[in-house]
């Protein structure tokens, strides 16, 4: 019975786990990502840090699988991606820091044809998200802004549902105001999915808006992953987190 | 296909990119006029080109479909390789239509034609040459289905290596192909075939179930290539086991002189690859080139430079160099010593299908060099003489003929379809005398020849064997009636038949309106 017991505890601290990366190593050119390990819990939301070039882009698109790392494993609930590959999918969203789907549709045909072959894929949030953002359905994806372009690959995550979201800058050229509506979206979001957030950003605001863990890169490795509490004690001052995110 | 290309992003644009795909599109269309033979061309160029650049491109770029929807790899590929096939399928044929256009608009070096003579100048009038057309066409899209992995594969050195095999096994399958052909090929005819359209063309077959077995054969290669293609590419695409144990060897130091070494090694290995891409896609080339210029070498090509005036080909009028030659019953064997001037064709007849060339070519030959000799020879599939018309003319051999016999222009197809002999009528000598009294001798010109309503040819026989009998025997030639708007004409239009001899050559031929329009 006991045993029994044991396994179910150890069956849901597994559970607990959304992410895991173990022993990751990349190369592109002469960039080096290099034995990343670290773990992220259920609901929690992550900061990924550092200065460009630092590795954050590569190891979000190694998450996403867009890239295969040359070594090491990447568990998400405890399974790689190739044991469930479908479902891991569907509770995945990826943000990246460009779009990277066909802009020369309009923004609701696009969201349409998902719906179709994704069932999950929510109309009413896109309709409230889109309203939200002050986004116009009706027009071509190319001729929104960039912070326009952001805004709706953020609602387009969203709508998905996802318990996995990955960001790569969400909020990079985006106005102050526009960045205000994407952070009440997330926070939105989170209040009634215990989604797990992994983000890279060079902006402080970001941190404090919605991280409650902060991860440094720095050229390739991963120096520190903490609390977002720990961090400021760490940092004597707001000026050395903001050295390291190159602001 | 349809949601593979309206969701996915953009389309990665390096110029090597660009490179890797004019090399793909450009080794293919070599490959598949050295293999296949025919097919390869600019269609195939571009639809090779635009698909692989486009959705490749789309792959390497990063802008997985999986990244907006609950897919995993296999959905994914199932869509893209879609969109790969269906793609090529549509560019290749709208390029081939586009083509066919360009030429019926006289842009290609064939002008004026309309769409069916275009359509059956390139893929043949028959059945026998359609059919390997279609069986050809099934083959190139197994190629092309067959590169599909080239698509996901990113490694260079895999790519590369792909590359290299598919096109070896594929160089097996067309010499499977011809091997299989050869059965039904005569030995002598072994050495013209250098493609598997050769093949094709010179295995006549002769029974539908041989046509429909090749075609049946060629579409389960189809299907077992695209499922193996399948199981490549979701091999390839597809997520794999992570390995926490085997770590390179530049990831373990620290050093940056010793890591630019290895990266140096690295640079090597890949200008390495690149350049054996490069020098097998030059050497296919060559090789290429080197199996066409040596066939054009063995083969000169020839020209139509002889053609039957009516579509009678046995006992019907000729032309060559201007000048009208009518059939003799003789045997000339000017092909033993002389070469061949040309392709004689029958009216109509298309002399630019490999098919036409491979097996069903007649040249024109001639004992003598001049510019109007007096015999022709038709030499190959068929065999016939004539003699040039004037000489002809001249000639009153046939007074001494007691059978005359008016040849319907379709008499050898009207005969072949029913039990009894038909497509002729029997005239009395007199009638022939008539008009050889009134008209003589007649000079013939090859463009009464062009729009006339109605043809037949006079012929003279001793003996009713020589007329009936098994062998096409084409007698004494008399002369012939060219009939154009209910009027009738002895030769050329010169010559109108009226009076008493119109009503008695009416009589023979059975004639009824036009006796009663010419009474009225």
């Amino acid at each position: 019975m006991l045993y029994y017991l044991e396994l179910e505890v150890e069956k849901g601290c597994e559970n607990m786990t959304e992410l895991e990366l173990q022993k990751i190593y990349q190369r592109a050119g002469n960039f080096f990502l290099k034995d990343i390990n670290f773990s992220m819990e259920k609901g929690s939301v992550t900061a990924l840090i550092g200065r460009s070039g630092a590795g954050k882009s590569t190891l979000i698109r190694l998450i996403a699988q867009a890239e295969i790392p040359e070594v090491g494993k990447i568990l998400y609930e405890g399974r790689e991606m190739y044991e469930d590959e479908k479902n891991i999918r569907s509770r995945l969203s990826v943000v990246y820091d460009k779009p990277n789907f066909n802009m020369e549709l309009k923004a609701g045909r696009l969201a349409e044809k998902i719906k179709k072959i994704e069932p999950d894929f929510s109309m009413d949030m896109f309709q409230k998200y889109m309203e939200i953002a002050q986004l116009d359905r009706s027009i071509k994806i190319k001729q929104y802004s960039t912070g326009m372009q952001k805004k709706y690959m953020l609602i387009l995550a969203l709508c998905r549902q996802p318990e996995l979201l990955l960001m790569d800058e969400p909020t990079s050229a985006v106005d102050p105001v526009s960045r205000e509506e994407m952070l009440q979206m997330i926070r939105d979001y989170r209040s009634w999915q215990n989604v797990t957030i992994l983000f890279s950003t060079h902006n402080y605001e970001d941190i404090e808006a919605i991280a409650d863990h902060v991860m440094l890169l720095r050229k390739g490795e991963l120096i520190y992953h903490q609390s977002k509490d720990e961090v400021a004690k760490e940092f004597a001052d707001k000026e050395q987190i903001l050295k390291e995110l190159g602001e | 296909m349809k949601s593979f290309f309206s969701i996915s992003g953009n389309v990665e644009s390096s110029p090597l990119h660009l490179g890797t795909s004019l090399l793909v599109a450009t080794a293919s269309m070599l490959y598949i006029n050295a293999t296949v033979g025919a097919m390869g061309g600019i269609p195939l160029w571009v639809g090779m080109m635009v698909v692989f650049y486009v959705i490749r491109g789309i792959v390497i770029a990063g802008n997985r479909m999986t990244h907006h929807l609950a897919f995993c790899s296999k959905q994914e590929v199932r869509r893209m390789m879609a969109a790969y096939g269906i793609a090529f399928f549509a560019i290749w044929a709208v390029m081939k239509i586009l083509l066919t256009l360009a030429q019926m608009l006289g842009w290609g070096s064939v002008s004026g034609m309309t769409a069916k003579e275009c359509f059956d100048s390139i893929y043949g009038s028959t059945l026998v040459e359609r059919w390997a057309y279609v069986f050809a066409a099934i083959l190139v899209i197994s190629f092309v289905m067959s590169l599909f992995p080239l698509i996901v594969i990113r490694k260079k050195e895999l790519w590369t290596a792909y590359l290299i095999i598919d096109g070896i096994a594929f160089w097996g399958i067309s010499r499977l192909v011809i091997r299989i052909c050869d059965i039904w090929i005569r030995k002598t005819d072994r050495q013209k075939i250098h493609s598997v359209m050769d093949a094709l063309f010179m295995c006549v077959t002769p029974y539908k179930w041989q046509a429909g077995l090749f075609l049946g054969g060629a579409v389960i290669l189809l299907l077992m290539i695209t499922g193996m293609v399948y199981m490549i590419a979701t091999h390839c695409y597809g997520p794999k086991p992570g390995n926490t144990i085997r770590i390179p060897e530049y990831f373990q130091t620290e050093n940056p002189k010793e890591r630019e070494k290895i990266q140096k090694e690295k640079r090597k290995t890949l200008i390495l690859v690149i350049v054996a891409a490069v020098v097998l896609v030059l050497a296919v080339a060559a090789f290429v080139l080197f199996l066409i210029a040596g066939r054009m070498q063995e083969e000169p090509s020839y020209h139509k430079v002889a053609e039957c005036l009516t579509e009678d080909r046995s006992f019907g009028p000729v032309v060559y160099n201007d000048q009208v030659y009518i059939p003799v019953h003789c045997s000339l064997d000017y092909h033993e010593n002389e070469e061949p001037k040309g392709y004689f064709a029958y009216k109509g007849e298309n002399v630019d299908s490999r098919f036409y060339q491979l097996s069903i070519a007649n040249m024109l030959y001639t004992g003598e060099n001049g510019e109007f000799p007096d015999y022709l020879e038709m030499y190959g599939a068929d065999m016939n003489s004539y003699e040039r018309a004037d000489k002809v003319e001249k000639d009153t051999e046939w007074k001494n003929d007691s059978i005359f016999v008016l040849w319907d222009e379709e008499w050898l197809d009207e005969t072949a379809y029913s039990r009894d002999r038909t497509g002729y009528s029997i005239c009395e000598k007199g009638i022939v005398e008539m008009l050889e009294n009134e008209f003589g001798e007649v000079a013939y010109r090859p463009e009464d020849f062009d729009d006339y309503d109605a043809y037949f040819t006079i012929s003279g026989y001793q003996d009713p064997k020589e007329a009936f009998g098994d062998e096409v025997n084409c007698g004494e030639w008399v002369g012939c009636i060219l009939v154009k708007d209910n009027h009738f004409y002895y030769g050329n239009y010169d010559n109108a038949i009226t009076g008493v001899t119109l009503q008695e050559l009416l009589k023979v031929l059975g004639g009824n309106e036009m006796q009663q329009e010419t009474q009225s």
